[in-house]
């Protein structure tokens, strides 16, 4: 019986170490095998750049693994995780998201890729989180700590009130707030990016909203308990309200109309200007000192995955939109994000 | 019917009974829990139907919340959070020879509680949602203090010993960044890793795992009398003690559906603040402790009645109850379905399948429950100098599989010390616990109320159930101490 108990130990054990190693393959294995039957055979050919290959004929013989520095499940690892399927299906190599979490606004999930070999197996995603927590001091590295590959996500924010509120407009929210300062609260997770737009659109129409702090996961019940009189989200976490009709939306901060929603004004034409920093992009960064190539072929699967059509739809479906940017694009982007922020959050920290 | 039939395919029972055995696993090993087993299969799921796929993560969420107690009964190390009251009394009973008993009595209380709650998730769920969006920060703030004091308060002879158990526990609670704004960070020395705080599993497993590691040396060499164990195809509970126990089942199970509901306050609350209440209310509460049955009944209701508890506010209104619906939802979405007030209007037929399968879950976790419990009890027949070398190495592979993290080693050793010292000097730990599950709570929502009515003052006059609780909360400890002086003085007089 002793003997029978081990047994049945030592299998949970294997296991569990295997379920914790290979954190599950997907099963698109077999596409794989199928698109390239022959690149199985010329491993052992990847830090051998030397011999100028040209970025077309590089290849990477290791897996890539995506670290989301968020838990799994969340409004980050989903789309992360849908994307690096597209990866996987034009990849020589398999695509996979793991999630190493913690430290703040994802910080140890960021610090374990920087130290990772530089040879674009470990990638992170980078959320508009570190561009933020940066601005605000929280943070202590910038995307030049990085090797930036390139851009693959693109959401809207919208703000929203309950549909029985007295604002009908954008305008009444903003006049509300002007007449009554500091009275009329919209909600906001503190220190993201919907904190952001909350103060920005306070800024643009000198109005001064009363900042309320909401729950990562209840944001809704706050705005369905009436304890706070809007809040600012992305459009896909607030549509199904939306379109039962207990939300209404006062607007989306865009320049082009989202798909779906056309009537709900965008930011544009309410007349607010320099709200492009307001995006929730997406990318991903590779450790400091990947070679060009490495970071060229990444940025070439993002470019498939992000065209791929059925990659569009499925990010449609979530009301999120796939996005591609060249590396030099991201590069400069990236920049202009870190400068903004350093910019805006002054509005916060008042300095 | 549809409905029936569409989950009674025989696909989607292998896939429940699948989640409910690999769940199972999860639930006993310590560190490995529901959270890390759904996201484990998330990438799986990703490729299937969402019928099935549904169906899995359901056998995994009900596997492993209820996995939970054998290894609370059978060797005092709670997987999770949730079964930390079931060693208060599993654990005991267990040691007296009866743990086939308790384990029987642990598995049914656990069905008894998930399909009490699934039902209420069927029947209740827009009504019970309304409740979730009653509940404020101010309201979350009450709550959860309200019930650190209850714990505390129930523990006769240690109320004090629980009070400072709690403070322990708060201040431990507190390393880290600041809640809300994040700008502060509090006892991190510099360190990245401590921004965090400490993580709730890797502290359950330092308190409770380590020190019943070290007691274990001491005699490692000692040979545990074989049970006498009828070799029968399943265990059920006497059905007079089924009896004797459906109040406090239907009682904890209430309990936990609520406290379900309230997304943060999960299954560990739940059943620690069911067995305080038992206790309080039972006729014998001397026999808590000793291992009664009524401190199992009560304790695994309420553990498992959260998980439909939890399913209601993330189905009626796209706001997860907890950990798991949180990646749940997060499986629904990578399907293109966003739970949602709408969600059970347009997927009417989806929405029930997803209950029932809850309930074939349930009921699948009980069959493989009473049938392996003659397999699972002879774990307590293994030589300890075999058995805790395994438990050990179990518990470090949980711990790093939380975060992959080796930091979470370095304090789960902090913690066995600080459990073990707490436990030698006669300290109750489940204030402890309690207090780290609700810490971050209590935090989080005193600074948000404050912040919406601008001060203390203004939220106390925020007349409701949240100001009653908080007056409650201030009351209660009051009136105990008022009491025990009385009785101190007359015991005096007498003297």
């Amino acid at each position: 019986m002793k003997r029978k108990l081990l047994i049945v130990l030592v299998m949970v054990m294997t296991m569990l170490v295997s379920a914790c190693s290979s954190q599950q393959t997907d099963s698109t294995n077999k596409d794989r095998e199928e698109m390239n039957g022959n690149t199985a055979s010329d491993e052992g050919s990847t830090k051998e750049n030397d011999d100028d290959k040209g970025s077309q004929a590089f290849t990477m013989t290791k897996d890539i693994k995506i670290v989301v520095p968020f838990a799994a499940g969340g409004v980050t690892d989903i789309p992360a995780r849908i994307f690096a399927k597209y990866m996987d299906k034009y990849s020589d190599v398999k695509v996979e998201v793991i999630n190493i979490t913690g430290g703040k606004g994802g910080s140890a999930g960021a610090k374990e890729v920087q130290k990772a070999d530089p040879d674009g197996t470990m990638l992170v995603s980078q959320p508009v989180a570190f561009p933020m927590m940066h601005a605000l001091g929280i943070q202590d590295f910038t995307y030049e700590d990085f090797e930036p590959v390139g851009q693959w996500l693109n959401s809207t924010l919208a703000v929203v009130v309950k549909a029985d509120s007295a604002y009908e407009t954008m305008d009444d929210l903003i006049a509300a707030a002007k007449a009554d300062p500091g009275q009329i609260s919209m909600g906001s997770v503190n220190g993201t990016l919907p904190f952001f737009a909350i103060l920005e659109i306070g800024a643009q129409g000198d109005a001064t909203f009363k900042m309320a702090d909401l729950a990562q996961t209840n944001k809704s019940s706050e705005l369905l308990g009436g304890r706070v009189d809007g809040y600012v989200d992305a459009i896909g976490a607030v549509r199904q309200f939306i379109d039962s009709g207990e939300f209404r939306c006062l607007g989306v901060i865009t320049d082009v109309e989202v798909a779906g929603y056309e009537d709900i004004p965008t930011f544009a034409e309410l007349g607010f200007k320099d709200f492009g920093y307001l995006k929730q992009v997406q990318g991903l960064w590779a450790p400091k000192g990947t070679p060009k190539e490495t970071v060229d072929y990444i940025n070439e699967l993002m470019k498939l995955a992000a065209e791929d059509e059925e990659c569009q739809a499925e990010f449609a479906n979530l009301a999120y939109k796939t996005s591609y940017m060249s590396v030099d694009d991201y590069t400069t982007f990236m920049k202009e994000t870190y400068a903004t922020f350093q910019e805006k959050a002054k509005l916060v920290t008042g300095k | 019917m549809d409905v029936i039939m569409s989950v009674l395919t025989p696909e989607n029972l292998l896939l429940i009974l699948a989640g409910v055995i690999i769940g199972n696993i999860f639930g006993c090993i310590p560190g490995l829990n529901a959270p890390i087993a759904v996201a484990l299969v998330l990438p799986i799921t990703f490729s299937m139907a969402t019928l099935p796929a549904i169906c899995l993560i359901m056998g995994l969420y009900m596997g492993s919340v209820s996995g939970g107690l054998v290894s609370a009964i059978l060797l005092k190390i709670p997987g999770t959070a949730a079964s930390v009251a079931t060693t208060f009394d599993g654990y005991p009973m267990a040691q007296s020879g009866r743990a086939t008993e308790a384990l029987s009595h642990g598995a049914l209380a656990s069905v008894f509680g998930g399909i009490f709650s699934s039902i209420c998730l069927l029947l209740l769920a827009p009504f019970l949602s309304k409740m979730a969006i009653g509940f404020g920060p101010w309201e979350y703030f009450a709550t959860a203090t309200l019930s650190l004091v209850l714990v505390c308060v129930m523990l006769r002879g240690r109320v004090l010993k629980g009070f400072i158990a709690v403070c322990i526990g708060l201040l431990l609670k507190t390393v880290g960044s600041s809640p809300v704004d994040g700008v502060a960070t509090r006892y991190t020395f510099g360190n990245y890793n401590l921004e965090t705080g400490f993580n709730l599993i890797v502290v359950i497993i330092g308190v409770f795992a380590i020190p019943e590691i070290i007691y274990s040396i001491k005699n490692i060499h000692e040979k545990t009398k074989p049970m006498p164990v009828k070799k029968r195809l399943f265990y059920l509970p006497k059905f007079s003690s089924i009896k004797k126990n459906v109040n406090i089942m239907i009682r904890g199970s209430i309990l936990g559906t609520f406290i379900g509901i309230l997304p943060g306050m999960g299954g560990g609350a739940a059943s620690l603040i069911s067995y305080a209440q038992a206790k309080r209310t039972s006729k014998t509460p001397e026999k808590f402790g000793t291992g009664c049955e009524e401190g199992i009944y009560c304790c695994e209701s309420a553990n498992n009645a959260t998980t439909g508890g939890a399913l209601i506010p993330m189905l009626a209104l796209g706001v997860p109850g907890d950990t798991v619906t949180a990646i749940i939802m997060g499986a629904l979405a990578l399907q293109g379905l966003t739970p949602g007030p709408l969600f059970s209007m347009n997927n009417e037929v989806l929405f029930k399948s997803i209950i029932f399968s809850v309930f074939i879950a349930n009921i699948l976790m009980f069959l493989y429950q009473i049938v392996t419990i003659r397999y699972m009890a002879k774990i307590t027949e293994v030589k300890k100098s075999y058995l805790y070398p395994w438990v050990t190495a179990f518990c470090i592979t949980g711990v790093i599989s939380i975060n992959n993290n080796l930091f979470d080693l370095l304090y789960l050793i902090v913690f066995g010390i600080i459990g073990y010292v707490l436990d030698k000097n006669d300290y109750p730990i489940a204030p402890f616990i309690l207090s780290f599950v609700l810490g971050g709570i209590i935090e989080e929502n005193l600074r948000r109320s404050i912040i919406n009515h601008n001060t203390f003052m203004g939220a106390m006059q925020n007349v409701g159930f949240g100001t009653v609780f908080v007056v409650l909360a201030v009351l209660l400890p009051l009136f105990y101490a008022i009491n025990y002086i009385r009785r101190e003085r007359k015991s005096v007089h007498k003297a």
